[in-house]
């Protein structure tokens, strides 16, 4: 066989080769983004690789042990779908662009978990340019979560909130989540339906006639007491979550993670008098035979519409990260609360944050004035000393429907065609070019198969080296699709894939090279030599 | 005695002709750059074929050494009737029994002398080392024991047409078919391209060199002069 002749041309005409490789890494890189862009292919074959394996092919633990999690658009991010609840008394403060389905992490890696506790190193980044503000007393991280639950066969999505203990301690969430008193360490879940803090109905309530509601969520927006046609899990009993795997286009529901929290602190209102405030009154005792038992502080209700869309559970945050970390997502808060010294100049705040942030960075009045909703000043009214700061970067586009099929298909197809031409024309003129030489081998007597050999392993040589330079090339890309799709330790394993696609695609030339190879070799040697 | 034989390649002929002819077709037209050749080239003999232009002396060696199937007649390459061959066969025939010399080298231009001669050894089943060492030896029967790590580009036309020499040498043919071997040579690499083959005669070796230089056709044993296809002249009985 004369395969290393093959690999000896190639290694003593560098330069001539170089421009094949090239080729083919180009031809790969095309073959890269048609497929990752139309089909995604390198998230799903790393995942059905990681199946096969059964984990990753390689885990560097001081470096990308921590899976990452992208929290990402989402309906969580809209405006429209925040829970008043979080409001409260404090400013907050989104640092990601938010854009369905893409990018979310500031600069879009994954960091180890030491740097990123709060938020990774550009969280930390942009924690210190907000920290810079003279007016900037403390700024808080804040944690979501989505995740299903299904209740009486019925799909619920919700969002698990992390109660973030110094959030907690320092602000007026806590005071309004827990109704004035500190939760415990151990009440590691409380609920909230619809961003309501919501209660079991109580025996209080049954003798107003709630009693058929036994059992079942009582929310009370607005005066109007409303039920929730869900069980309540007793306290102490399990409540079984479906956690969504950090996926590329936001959470990918179709792939999920079964998590059990265990029910140790529902949100259990006392009897007794309350303040509620709403509307900018302080209401006392406030319809007591129905609300008798509630206590919130402050406390308001809406009829917004929406409000059903979402449901949310609160966790402590080590709950929270268990649960990332059973889905292999990187915690990192979604939102930083700002709270302001001074809210006197808070407008002042504001704009130094404006200018120093590439953001829209919203106060409390302003959002009110921007979606009429009164009751948010006069949520922060009784708390002078807190704002609100809403950053939405951009306005988020509107639910962005993937590509069409046929878009898809197309970029697809001349992706393909591409690929196939420009390994296509290496194969071509690396057979048209030589055959003389391969007449010349054939006059000393070379029989056509050893000549074929040779040609296979050129061509092979050529494409394997072009192919990993192009998946080389496009090692951000892949990376990133296989890292948010299934966590970064999964990289490693999409190296092999790109490797393993490099060798296909250079076995699957060297074949061309063969079949091309046959007709080349076929013309007669003395033909080829007497021609010139 | 097998029937080739029988058939008229004698014993002790290395390369032999009968009633060839060789027919081009080209637009329609038939040129015959053979006619009905008859032709014996003993063992050990050397051989120079000449004649004007386009007279068939390519074509007469391209027929003789397998790369081209006679239009009519049998060609016998150490007795054996190789005319009818398959491909891969006639590869076999060149591979053990014929060596070939051309104008222009055709040496392989990214390997080194030693490895242009080597890959001529490739078929032998002989091991790498002992392929390199008979390279080695060949080279320097020619004279070029101190160039053998030389590109092709690296050596001059006389040298390069010696290294191919040494490489038509390397399977120990039968026959070497020569066409022009000093067509692009001046007069001193002209000189040693023929003491290389007067040594080689010397050692026995069979020679068919088609040339227009009068001094090859002179150091040569032989001569035989063809004329638009057919042997009008001939020192071979
Ligand atoms: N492939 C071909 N197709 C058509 N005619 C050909 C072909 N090859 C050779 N001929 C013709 O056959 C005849 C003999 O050609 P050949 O090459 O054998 O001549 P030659 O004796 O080697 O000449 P020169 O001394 O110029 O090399 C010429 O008339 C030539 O035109
Ligand atoms: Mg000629």
């Amino acid at each position: 066989m004369l395969w290393d002749l093959g690999l000896l041309h190639v290694r003593r005409q560098r330069q001539r080769h170089m421009l094949a490789v090239m080729s083919a890494a180009v031809a790969m890189i095309m073959l890269l983004v048609s497929t990752v862009l139309s089909q995604g292919t390198v998230a799903w074959v790393a995942g059905a690789e990681r199946a096969f394996l059964g984990g990753d092919i390689l885990v560097l633990p001081q470096v990308l042990a921590v899976p990452g999690m992208h929290p990402r658009a989402d309906a969580q991010w809209r405006w429209t779908s925040w829970s008043w609840d979080e409001p409260g008394p404090l400013a907050f403060f989104m640092p990601w662009i938010f854009t369905q389905g893409a990018v979310v992490q500031p600069g879009g890696s994954a960091q180890p978990e030491s740097a990123a506790q709060p938020g990774g190193a550009p969280l930390k980044a942009l924690e210190a340019e907000i920290a810079r503000q003279a007016n900037v007393r403390a700024i808080y991280p804040y944690y979501a979560m989505p995740a299903l639950w299904t209740v009486n066969g019925r799909t619920v999505r919700v969002w698990l909130h992390a109660r973030v203990p110094e959030l907690d301690a320092a602000s007026g969430w806590n005071r309004y989540l827990s109704a004035g008193r500190p939760l415990s360490a151990a009440a590691d879940f409380t609920a909230l339906v619809d961003g309501y803090r919501h209660r079991l109905e109580s025996d209080a309530a049954k003798a107003y006639g709630y009693d058929r509601y036994n059992g079942r969520w009582l929310v009370a927006p607005d005066g109007d007491p409303t039920i929730v046609d869900w069980p309540v899990p007793p306290l102490g009993s399990d409540i079984r979550l479906q956690v969504p795997r950090a996926g590329t286009a936001g959470f990918d529901f179709t792939r999920l993670e079964d998590v059990t929290l265990t029910v140790r602190g529902l949100y259990q209102l006392e009897d007794g008098i309350y303040d509620w405030t709403t509307h900018g009154v302080t209401n006392q005792g406030y319809t007591p035979g129905i609300y008798r038992d509630l206590k919130c502080s402050p406390c308001m209700w809406t009829k917004e519409p929406a409000v059903w869309s979402t449901t949310n559970i609160e966790v402590s945050l080590a709950t929270l990260r268990a649960v990332a970390a059973k889905v292999g997502a990187h915690l990192e808060p979604q939102a930083l609360l700002v709270q302001v010294k001074d809210p006197a100049s808070l407008h002042r705040t504001v704009d130094a944050l404006r200018d120093a942030l590439p953001a829209t960075v919203l106060s409390v009045p302003e959002m009110a004035q921007e979606h009429a909703l009164d009751f948010i000043p006069s949520v922060a009214t009784p708390h002078d000393d807190l704002s609100l700061l809403h950053r939405v970067g951009m306005d988020p586009p509107p639910l962005d429907a993937p590509p069409p099929a046929w878009m898809r298909s197309t970029l697809l197809g001349l992706g393909l065609a591409m690929t196939a031409l420009l390994f296509f024309a290496n194969v071509f003129v690396l057979l048209y070019t030589r055959q003389k030489e391969f007449a010349t081998f054939r006059v000393l007597g070379a029989r056509r198969s050893q000549l074929l050999s040779l040609v296979a392993a050129e061509v092979f040589a050529v494409s394997f080296a072009g192919a990993v330079l192009g998946g080389l090339v496009m090692l951000p890309m892949t990376s990133y699709q296989v890292g948010t799709a299934h966590g970064w330790t999964a990289v490693f394993t999409q190296l092999a894939y790109v490797m393993e696609l490099g060798f296909v695609v250079s076995l699957a030339s060297a074949t061309a090279g063969v079949l091309f190879g046959v007709i080349v070799v076929r013309r007669s040697p003395w033909g080829v030599l007497k021609s010139d | 005695m097998t029937t080739a034989e029988a058939r008229g390649a004698a014993a002790g002929v290395a390369v032999a002709a009968r009633g060839v002819s060789k027919a081009y077709h080209r637009g329609g037209e038939t040129i015959w750059a053979l006619r009905r050749l008859d032709l014996d080239v003993p063992e050990g003999a050397f051989l120079a074929v000449t004649g004007p232009s386009g007279c068939g002396k390519t074509t007469l060696l391209s027929v003789l050494g397998t790369l081209e199937r006679p239009t009519f007649g049998d060609v016998f390459i150490d007795g054996q009737r190789v005319t009818g061959l398959s491909e891969d066969r006639l590869a076999e025939v060149r591979r053990k029994k014929i060596g070939f010399v051309f104008q222009t080298f055709y040496l392989i231009d990214y390997l080194t002398a030693l490895e242009n001669v080597a890959v001529a050894l490739r078929f032998q089943g002989l091991s790498k080392r002992a392929q390199r060492e008979r390279a080695q030896e060949l080279l320097e029967l020619v004279g070029l024991g101190d160039r053998i790590h030389h590109l092709p580009r690296e050596l001059s036309g006389g040298q390069q047409q010696r290294v191919a020499i040494a490489r038509a040498l390397a399977a120990e043919p039968k026959v070497i078919l020569a066409d022009e071997p000093t067509g692009n040579l001046d007069q001193s690499s002209t000189a040693q391209i023929l003491k290389v083959f007067e040594k080689i005669h010397a050692a026995g070796q069979t020679l068919v060199v088609v040339t227009h230089d009068a001094r090859v056709a002179d150091a040569a044993e032989h001569r035989l002069r063809l004329l638009d296809g057919a042997v009008v002249d001939s020192t071979l009985e």
